[in-house]
């Protein structure tokens, strides 16, 4: 076997990053392998793998997943021991030439070249990082198999030529998508451009796209039609740019995107300070916003977060909180004696309840296992999270237990170390969140219905694309919001998170907006691989822990800073972020006003696009202008907050119990 | 040799006819839908394997005969709360894996929906193979072979018994699936979107024009 296989290239010292949700010292561990080019008979592979597994490699996965008979294989590496032993083998990235779509290479100012590879399904894979060099050497040798071009967007993508023309023409067959216009768009928007729709302008530009980005291309068809097309580029832009009718070409409307600044987390120095002498927490607001501009130190979360996710009151003295401290340990422990003294004999009579409990056992095994606090068999720490699932169940039955919420409460409880703060924060956490796990899935439609209001507006190019690809109903962000990314970014990034979004600054569903940051960061990939459904669905599944965290908030405040100081922003789009819609009341008024600090940030209503000078300035103004700040402060109250006071039970209170008068809680500190 | 610009598949079945086809996984939480998706496509297995939220999207390749099979894979979500997202996926495919857990009988219940379900709503011609996963922990085996297998020949299901872990039975049933699945020219993908990237010879792109209306 091994005499059929030609290495063409072959480089060490190549290394995959892994972050893994593990303790924050094995963050980015670096896994050393080795990459490379083979010529096999059934192809020519891009192979990396993992130093420590090289000896066992002969049948290694790679093998296998290339099926080459009817039949079964047993797996060598099939017993736990082995898989355990072969842990670093899960990374090993095999693929063949053929199906490379395109590739990222690093900017050249980083440290060293790093590569990620991304398939024709959409697969992405993690970067491979060439410390001792390579890449170039490596991407020479590719060059003799594809035609690599560089996208005229996006410096550092490299997109893979298909040779045949069939790329070319199957784009032109998605012009043919409007079922209606019988496959003669072209025709039908030159005699009336002004009723076919701007799903299907976009649909024209991708097209132009295609055929512009694939100059080299020497078998272009109906070029008749890429003529009439490209001569009425700049048409199309004219026609449409004051037609009242077109408001969703308004790239031009929107200001020019600002650079925002992150500050660094709240440290206990100065949450202290923001302390009267009861405790009460003053300059609430600038609390928040320090923590919305940088998060909080790690160790004070376990503080902090309880008054983000209201288990306490910020106007609350020590005294309160020490009652309110008493008063909730006792409601849990009365809700959890309510499960645990259901006998096996009563829970045959009660189905509701058993269904529930497996689905939190199911999970509770395979919740963030990778993770320091969670690892090993038996961990009592698993045992935790169970209980404080099966409580939560007692103290919302209606809601029950729905698969992403055990996800939502596993960052938390590592941060409390405490099954019963651990509740109330995650219990305050649902409160926020309780609408994505609604039965008929209507909180989550409504959030991905509101990503596509937003992004008709903020972003119409890559909008239409969208639609024009089977994804306009942003079913590939569910994930991202039923957990609020949580696994879409390592444990502490996703904490860091959370207490951003948990500020509920600067606008209301701020999340949102990080879905369209994220989405921005990405588009070039999507549209220039012209990835459609599954290929979008799979690229963004991969992206999961390779999302840069504060470039992507910078990001989505940036476009929130947009939206906000964009003209004629429709009511729809304001009625997401919060902001006053012009048929609201005075105090809406006021809060448009909140820009009334010495700092402008409108920019003159005529203006299309501003040149660099206009965005630059603005980004300058905008670092020291916090003004936003006043509108947002406002809409707080809006924010699924009215009943997360009510929420908790006002029995009054008994004793203090121990923390360890329930077994659910020995062993817990380790 | 360059293989620029050929057609060539895996397995150098350049010459033969390429074949895509949807495949959806449905079935209970926690029966081992990724796991066997993950098994067929990367041959690992991962004992914590976290629970699938909205659907995860694979592909993997395989050769029967002069034909290459590609199977574009979606993996669901189990729980019944997001069963109303899953016509989203089922939609369109020619076939499905509805999965159970031999060691859970309400899992077999459930799967038992799943293929009424898909009976009636999802495309006509839709193969469906019925998967008794956790094969390998048969100590614990609550579903009798039997009592599957006679659902199964009733309702016309392909049906195996496999286990994720040992991979025991899972290149099979995907592999049998292929093989019952429509290979004629005009067959297979009708319907189907061309996917960027997919190479369909000459012949099948041909008699395909259906596809690309
Ligand atoms: N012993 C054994 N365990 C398995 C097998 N297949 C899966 N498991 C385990 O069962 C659990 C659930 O597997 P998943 O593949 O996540 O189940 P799923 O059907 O995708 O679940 P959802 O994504 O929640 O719908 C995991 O802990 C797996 O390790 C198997 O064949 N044998
Ligand atoms: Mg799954």
């Amino acid at each position: 076997m091994a005499s059929e296989i030609k290495t063409l290239y072959e480089k060490d010292g190549v290394y995959i990053h892994i972050n893994v949700n593990t303790h924050t010292s094995d963050r980015d561990a670096h896994l050393p392998g080795r990459i490379y080019l083979l010529q096999k008979p059934e192809g020519t592979f891009v192979e990396w793998k993992a130093e420590e597994v090289m000896s066992l490699d002969n049948h290694s996965e790679q093998d296998w997943a290339m099926i080459s008979s009817v039949g079964y294989q047993p797996d060598r590496g099939s017993d736990t021991v082995a898989d355990q032993k072969n842990d670093r083998k899960r990374y090993n990235l095999s693929f063949e030439v053929l199906d490379l779509k395109s590739f990222k290479r690093s900017a050249p100012s980083h440290g060293w070249a790093y590569i990620i590879f991304i398939l024709k399904d959409g697969t992405t894979y993690p970067a491979v990082h060439f410390h001792n060099g390579g890449s170039k050497a490596l991407l020479k040798e590719l060059e003799k198999f594809v035609h690599i071009r560089r996208s005229p967007t996006d410096s550092r993508l490299f997109i893979i030529q298909d040779h045949d023309s069939e790329a070319l023409s199957m784009s032109f067959d998605e012009l043919n998508l409007f079922q209606d216009s019988q496959g003669d768009l072209v025709s039908k928007f030159i005699k009336d451009p002004y009723t076919t729709t701007m799903g299907s302008f976009s649909k024209v530009t991708n097209f132009l796209k295609d055929v512009l980005l694939q100059p080299e291309d020497d078998s272009v068809p109906k070029d008749k039609v890429v003529e009439i097309l490209s001569e009425d580029i700049p048409g199309m832009e004219i026609n449409n740019q004051d037609e009242p009718g077109y408001e969703l070409v308004s790239k031009t409307k929107l200001p020019p995107r600002p650079d925002v600044n992150r500050g660094t987390p709240l440290t206990s120095q100065q949450w202290s300070k923001h302390m009267d002498r009861e405790g009460r927490i003053i300059n609430v607001e600038e609390v928040k916003d320090q923590i919305f501009r940088g998060g909080v130190d790690p160790a004070l979360r376990i503080d902090v977060w309880k008054f983000l996710l209201d288990v306490y009151e910020w106007d609350s003295t020590y005294s309160s909180r020490t009652k309110t401290r008493k008063r909730k340990l006792d409601d849990y422990f009365r809700m959890k004696l309510q499960w645990t003294t259901i006998r096996s004999d009563q829970e045959k009579r009660f189905s509701l309840f058993k269904e529930r409990k497996c689905l939190i056992e199911k999970d509770v095994t395979r919740t963030d296992r990778t993770h320091k606090f969670f690892e090993g068999e038996g961990n009592p720490n698993l045992q935790v999270l169970h209980d404080i699932l099966m409580t939560y169940c007692m103290y919302n039955f209606d809601l029950g237990y729905v698969q992403g919420m055990s996800d939502l409460l596993s960052p938390i409880l590592v941060v409390m170390e405490n099954e019963v703060d651990a509740f109330w924060c995650f219990a305050g956490l649902m409160e926020r969140v309780c609408d994505n796990f609604q039965m008929d899935q209507e909180g989550m439609k409504t959030q991905l219905a509101q990503i596509h209001k937003l992004m008709q507006y903020s972003d119409p190019e890559l909008c239409n694309y969208l639609e024009s690809h089977e994804s306009g109903n942003f079913y590939f962000c569910f994930r991202w919001i039923l957990i609020h990314f949580k696994r879409e970014f390592t444990f502490s990034d996703a904490q860091r998170l959370w207490e951003v979004i948990w500020t509920d600054l600067p606008c209301k569903n701020f999340h949102l907006l990080i879905c369209l940051a994220i989405l921005d960061t990405e588009k070039t990939t999507l549209m220039e691989n012209k990835f459609g459904l599954t290929e979008i669905l799979k690229h963004i599944n991969d992206m999961s822990m390779a999302i840069h965290l504060e470039e992507t908030l910078k990001k989505a405040e940036g476009i929130f800073l947009q939206l906000k100081n964009a003209k004629h922003l429709p009511d729809t789009v304001k009625e997401v972020l919060g902001f006053p819609t012009s048929n609201s009341s005075p105090a809406g008024s006021r809060g448009s006003s909140g820009t009334s600090t010495p700092v402008q940030l409108q920019t003159p209503a005529s203006t299309p696009v501003s040149g660099p000078s206009a965005s630059s300035s603005m980004s300058v103004s905008f670092t020291k202008d916090k003004s936003y700040k006043n509108s947002a402060r406002l809409h707080l109250p809006e924010f699924m907050r009215d009943s997360s006071s009510q929420a908790s039970p006002d029995d009054s209170s008994i004793e203090i119990l121990s923390d360890n008068c329930n077994g659910g809680t020995s062993n817990f500190y380790n | 040799m360059s293989q620029r610009g050929g057609a060539q598949r895996p397995n150098g079945a350049a010459q033969g006819k390429i074949c895509q086809f949807k495949l959806v996984l449905l079935g209970e939480s926690a029966v081992g839908k990724s796991s066997l998706v993950l098994r067929f496509v990367k041959g690992q297995f991962h004992e914590y394997q976290e629970s699938t939220i909205g659907a995860a999207f694979l592909t993997q390749t395989v050769c029967l005969d002069d034909t290459t099979v590609k199977f574009e894979i979606w993996d669901t979500a189990g729980q019944e709360r997001y069963h109303s997202l899953a016509p989203m996926y089922y939609r369109g495919a020619q076939a499905a894996i509805v999965v159970y857990d031999i060691t859970n009988q309400d899992t077999f219940g459930r799967a038992k929906t799943w293929v009424k379900e898909l009976q009636r709503q999802a495309s006509p011609n839709i193969v469906i193979a019925l998967a008794g996963n956790k094969a390998d922990l048969s100590n614990k085996r609550m579903v009798e072979y039997e009592e599957a297998q006679g659902y199964a020949e009733e309702n016309s299901l392909l049906f195996m018994e496999t286990s994720a872990k040992t991979a025991m039975n899972v290149n099979d049933i995907f592999l049998a699936i292929a093989k019952k699945l429509p290979k004629s020219d005009s067959g297979g993908q009708s319907g189907q979107r061309p996917q960027p990237g997919v190479r369909l010879n000459e012949q099948n792109q041909a008699s395909e024009g259906g596809c690309c209306k």
